[in-house]
Parts: C-alpha cells; sequence; structure tokens
C-alpha cells in the first residue's frame, strides 16, 4: 500500500506554493467570468473550486492545445531555415478526477506508440498530475460504465481524497516520491479510519450516478454492428457534424496541419484539433470522399472509441465523462448509443 | 521507437522536372544526407512540403541510391501541388520520410508480378519496376497492365517505351476511350485481368494459369481499385497475392492526425499497401 499522509486544507495554499517552486504553472478547475466550470492557471488557492462537477472542457488543451506551432520556417533566397523552439513550461495539473485522468493514460499511450509525438511528450514530461477523488458527479456522468472507478488514481502522480478538513494524499510515481521531503511539514500522519475514506467516497459517488451499464459485454458483437446503419441512422440524422463532441473529448487526438506567413520571408507551421465529423477530414485529394454521409461520420466517432482502440491499445477510448452530451446542440447521448451498442452486441454474441 | 522530432521536413533540392501528362510533373529530388537510400521501400511515401503552402503525401517513383535522388510524380491538384507545380530547378522543398509499409518485395522473389495501375497509380509501382529490373534474377515475369483516361494522361512514357526492350518484361496499355490516332487497346485497365479479352495478362493466360507463383500489385483511383476487386472476385485470383495501395487522406504519416484511420488501421503506418485479404477485414472506408 502507498503511504499516505494527510494534508490540512488550511496548508493546502502552502503546498500549492511548494509545487510553484517546481512547477510554475499551476492548473486546476475554477470558474469563468459567467461562474462556470473551468481549468484555468491558478494564481491563489481561493481560485481553486473542488466541490463543482467537472469543467466542459478538458484539460487536454494543456497536452495539446487547439493550436500549437510545430516549427517556424524562413526564406533566404532560394532555401529555408527550419526552427523548432517551442518552449514547455512546467505545469500542475491539479484535481483531475478519475474520468480525466484514464484519458491521459489513453493520450499517453496513444502518442507514444509506433512513433512519439514529440510535443505532446515534451508537455507531458514536464507536467505533475495531481488527481481527486470524484465526489460530485454531473447528470451526464457514466464513468463506472466504461470501467473508470471514481476514486481509481490511476494516472496521477499524486492522488487527493477529501476528508472534510483535510485531504489524504498519495505520492504514486518517482517524479511525485521525488518532491516529497519538500512537503516534510505539512505532511501529517494518516489515522486508521483513513483507511477506508476512499472506499466510502467511492460508494457514495456511485451511488449518485445516474445509471450503470457494462460495455464490457459487448465482446465480438460489436464487429458486426459496423453494418447496422439503421442503429447510427437514429442520432446522425439529426446531428449538425459542428464537431463539438470532439474537441470537448478528453480523449479525442486528431489535428490538421496548416502553414502560415507570419511576413513576407518568414512563417510556421502549426497544427490544430481536427474532428472525424467534418467532411473534409476524410476527403481524398482526387475529389472521392470514403465518409462522405453523415451516418458514416457518426459512425466512426463511435466505432473508434468502443471497438477500434480497443484493438489498437486494448483501452476505450471513451471514459464516461458524459462532456460530448452536455455540448451537443441537438442533444445527442453517448450514453444512450452506447447503451444501443450493448444491447445490439449482445444479441449478436447469442 | 524513434525520438527525433519527425515533424521536421529536411532541405531537398529540386534537380529535375519534367511534364507527365496532363496536369502531372515528375520532381527529381536530392535526397538529403539523414536519409539512406537503401531504407526506402517501393510503395513508401514521403511528405513533400512547399513552406508557406503545407504538405503532401507524395509516394516515392523511385530511388536513385548511386545519384543519391528521389522521384516523385505529382499530379497538380490542390494548393500544394499547384505551388509545387510552380517551382524550378534549384529551388528547395521539405521532405519527411520515408513513412509507411512498402510491397515486401523480399517476400515476393521468385514470384511473377503483375502491375495493374491506373492513370498516375503508374507512380508508386514505378519503384517496383526498378526493384525488378535491379534484381531481375530473383522473380519470374512481370507484366505492367496501364490503362489512362487518354493516350494524353499516361505517364512516364519513355520509361515504358525501354521497360518493353527489357528481358522477362511485359507492358500493356489501354485507354478508356477509343481516339483517332490510338491503334491499341480501348477499355478500362481491368479488361486485361478478364478471361475474354483478347489481349489478357500474359501471366495469367500462359505462365501460370493456376494463378500460384503471381503476386498483383494494384493501384489507381478508387474506381479502378473496386473495378479491379470485383474481377479478382470473378476470376478466383487468391486475395492473399494481391497487394492493393491505398490513398487516404493524411498529415502525418505517423498514426497521429487521424485522418487515414480505417477501423483499427492507420493507412500511413499499417500501409499504404494492404492485401485485399487485409483490407477485406477492414470497414469500406477507403
Amino acid at each position: 500500500m502507498e503511504e499516505q499522509y494527510r494534508l490540512f486544507k488550511n496548508d493546502l495554499n502552502k503546498f500549492l506554493e511548494i509545487l510553484r517552486k517546481s512547477y510554475p504553472k499551476i492548473i486546476g478547475p475554477s470558474l469563468d467570468s459567467e461562474e462556470k466550470e473551468i481549468f484555468k492557471e491558478i494564481t491563489n488557492v481561493n481560485e481553486l473550486k473542488l466541490d463543482r462537477t467537472i469543467p466542459l472542457k478538458p484539460p487536454k488543451e494543456f497536452l495539446f492545445p487547439q493550436s500549437e506551432e510545430l516549427f517556424k520556417f524562413s526564406f533566404k533566397e532560394r532555401k529555408f531555415d527550419l526552427k523548432d523552439e517551442n518552449f514547455f513550461e512546467k505545469q500542475v495539473l491539479f484535481a483531475l478526477r478519475p474520468c480525466d485522468l484514464t484519458a491521459i493514460k489513453y493520450t499517453d499511450t496513444f502518442f507514444t506508440s509506433n512513433f512519439i509525438d514529440v510535443y505532446y511528450s515534451a508537455k507531458r514530461e514536464n507536467s505533475l498530475i495531481i488527481g481527486i477523488a470524484c465526489e460530485y458527479p454531473s447528470n451526464k456522468c457514466f464513468c463506472t460504465s466504461m470501467g473508470v472507478s471514481p476514486v481509481s488514481s490511476k494516472g496521477s502522480d499524486i492522488f487527493l481524497t477529501n476528508g472534510g478538513t483535510f485531504f489524504l494524499v498519495e505520492f504514486l510515481t518517482e517524479k511525485a516520491l521525488s518532491m516529497r521531503e519538500q512537503f516534510a511539514g505539512l505532511l501529517k500522519e494518516a489515522s486508521l479510519e483513513d483507511a477506508t475514506l476512499k472506499n466510502r467516497i467511492e460508494k457514495r459517488t456511485r451511488s449518485l450516478l445516474l445509471e450503470e451499464f457494462d460495455l464490457g459485454k459487448v465482446g465480438e458483437g460489436i464487429e458486426r454492428i459496423y453494418e447496422k446503419e439503421e442503429l447510427f441512422r437514429k442520432y446522425s440524422d439529426t446531428c449538425v457534424m459542428c464537431g463539438a463532441c470532439t474537441f470537448d473529448c478528453p480523449t479525442c487526438t486528431c489535428f490538421d496541419v496548416s502553414d502560415k506567413f507570419l511576413d513576407k520571408d518568414s512563417g510556421k507551421r502549426y497544427r490544430t484539433w481536427d474532428s472525424c465529423s467534418f467532411y473534409n477530414f476524410s476527403l481524398h485529394a482526387s475529389g472521392y470522399n470514403p465518409r462522405s454521409r453523415k451516418v458514416e461520420r457518426l459512425r466512426q466517432r463511435i466505432m473508434h472509441k468502443f471497438n477500434y482502440t480497443v484493438k489498437q491499445f486494448n483501452l476505450w477510448s471513451c471514459v464516461g465523462c458524459g462532456r460530448c452530451i452536455a455540448v451537443c446542440p441537438v442533444g445527442i447521448n453517448i450514453k444512450s448509443i452506447a447503451k444501443d451498442l450493448q444491447r445490439e452486441a449482445s444479441n449478436e454474441n447469442k | 521507437m524513434k525520438t527525433n522530432n519527425l515533424y521536421l521536413p529536411l532541405p531537398s533540392e529540386i534537380i529535375e522536372i519534367q511534364n507527365q501528362g496532363t496536369n502531372i510533373k515528375s520532381f527529381l529530388l536530392k535526397l538529403p544526407e539523414e536519409i539512406n537510400a537503401n531504407n526506402i521501400m517501393p510503395g513508401q511515401f514521403f511528405g513533400v512540403s512547399v513552406f508557406g503552402q503545407g504538405e503532401v503525401p507524395i509516394s516515392v517513383s523511385d530511388v536513385f541510391s548511386n545519384g543519391n535522388s528521389l522521384l516523385f510524380c505529382i499530379a497538380n491538384v490542390g494548393t500544394v501541388t499547384e505551388k509545387l507545380h510552380s517551382l524550378k530547378v534549384g529551388d528547395t522543398v521539405g521532405i519527411r520520410g520515408p513513412f509507411g509499409n512498402g510491397f515486401p518485395m523480399s517476400s515476393f522473389k521468385g514470384a511473377n508480378l503483375i502491375l495493374l495501375c491506373g492513370g498516375i497509380g503508374l507512380a508508386p509501382l514505378r519503384a517496383v519496376v526498378s526493384y525488378f529490373l535491379n534484381n531481375i534474377d530473383a522473380f519470374g515475369k512481370l507484366e505492367i497492365l496501364y490503362g489512362a483516361r487518354s493516350s494524353k494522361d499516361f505517364i512516364y512514357k519513355d520509361e515504358l517505351r525501354q521497360w518493353r526492350l527489357k528481358p522477362n518484361t511485359i507492358v500493356k496499355v489501354s485507354i478508356d476511350k477509343p481516339e483517332k490516332e490510338w491503334k491499341g487497346n480501348v477499355g478500362f485497365v481491368t479488361l486485361f485481368l478478364d478471361p475474354n479479352f483478347p489481349d489478357r495478362s500474359e501471366i495469367l493466360t500462359g505462365i501460370d494459369r493456376e494463378f500460384k507463383q503471381t503476386k498483383l500489385l494494384i493501384c489507381g483511383p478508387p474506381l479502378m481499385m473496386d473495378a479491379s476487386i470485383k474481377m479478382i472476385q470473378n476470376i478466383n485470383f487468391p486475395y492473399e497475392n494481391v497487394y492493393l495501395t491505398l490513398e487516404n487522406r493524411m498529415k502525418c504519416g505517423m498514426g497521429k492526425c487521424g485522418h487515414c484511420n480505417i477501423g483499427s488501421k492507420y493507412v500511413c503506418i499499417d500501409g499504404p499497401v494492404f492485401t485485399l485479404d487485409e483490407l477485406n477485414q477492414l470497414p469500406k472506408e477507403y
């Protein structure tokens, strides 16, 4: 069992200040000017909001920004110079819930398989991830159906569990353990009853989730669901292909690459988030489009999350955060799609 | 695992430009020192950049290891390729690669090769022809079956003439619609596989009637690929010996940008070459 300590909430500011010495930028859950939950840079402990549902936008943008420079180019006569001078400031991603921790585990796997994506990896290596047990699920949440426990610390360097006047703190990785001495004065001995704290919170959070289904049972049947277009038509008919679901998804990683002149002789190449919902996403140079219909593009998003990445990495690329449900302008609900898949797939398996 | 930054192109000077058919030019580029010519396989591709415009994925048409140069054949179909077509000898472009699996050439040794190509689809297969000619004793016969929309749309015409004169090499061409001065075959290129077509593939008619010692390599536009697959089903050619190279949209070449994703595969790293057996396991999204 990992070593556990109590960090009293009165000391949280000191804790953050110590963190800041090694990681100047601290990103955490807060509120925007319209009082909506958001991840942003925290300069003062009072800005942290830990008693809310998850921010609508995931912390993905701090590891994989919506727009990111790859390099600068400049022309000298008929030759060119390239400069890859992206600078990564060390950052803490503070108080991420298990859904977002699980998503980062997925993006870590994705961006480092086969070829290493240097831009993601540089940010990831310079980030310390601090997770927190989830006590405030929304009515869109279904993490447990995707195999994520609300108190799972997997994917974090340090994990916090709310104990009322204190946080139970676990140091889980080398990165975190190497810092532990610096917090020595703030870390108090955990009491015996703390050992059951996570269990109690897990039970309570699970009871707050509206429903739970077991997608693990879909098995081989999901392969044949691809052909059942009517299953996807039910949802794609109303879809406006705005791509918001993919942008707000913590595991969606697709991007486009573009060039831009900054002046007459120089410019930059940069990448921006792209979406499989967009017609142009799969358009060939010849003008042919293998996913020209809406139903084909919606099916791509769903099958990618619930089937393709399982085959590639043995991981679902849906973590049940429910953000795509919250953001969809026409009320498409991935939870009901997942339940349809589960039902149809189990019929196929019979 | 490769850790260097593969998003960064290398500078490459244009050595020679030739017109090839309608709206198509071939570019001979200097091979950057960082890239080993021996590591480039037929069927692989490079990202070719014109800075300020962007990058396009282009298959390797030929590798000249002695001259340290690379040949690409590029149709003017978009903003990047339009800019490429305006460049002159001595200009510099950026290249990244090679990417993709390429054709498993060493596993083809001992077999006959049929190359079924449509239009600019000869571009990646030209590298196969060169590999064959450089290792001619290792293979059986080579048959190039090449169709184009019109007589103006053939690429590498000079090379086609030269290949006809090489040992163990058969070249057959066809155009889609009749033309006044054209005395050769007329009809879609898949006709060459049709048992009832008079000028049918010589390998399939005579040399390997049982389809046991022949690999069929296909590249062309999606319609041509679909027609080829139908013909292959009709003549019962074994799917595991059919190799198709795909041209899905792609931006990174490393399985990251997501554009070329088909099922659990990425065309840029798992392909662009797939056997028909492998394609049949995937959604029809190519």
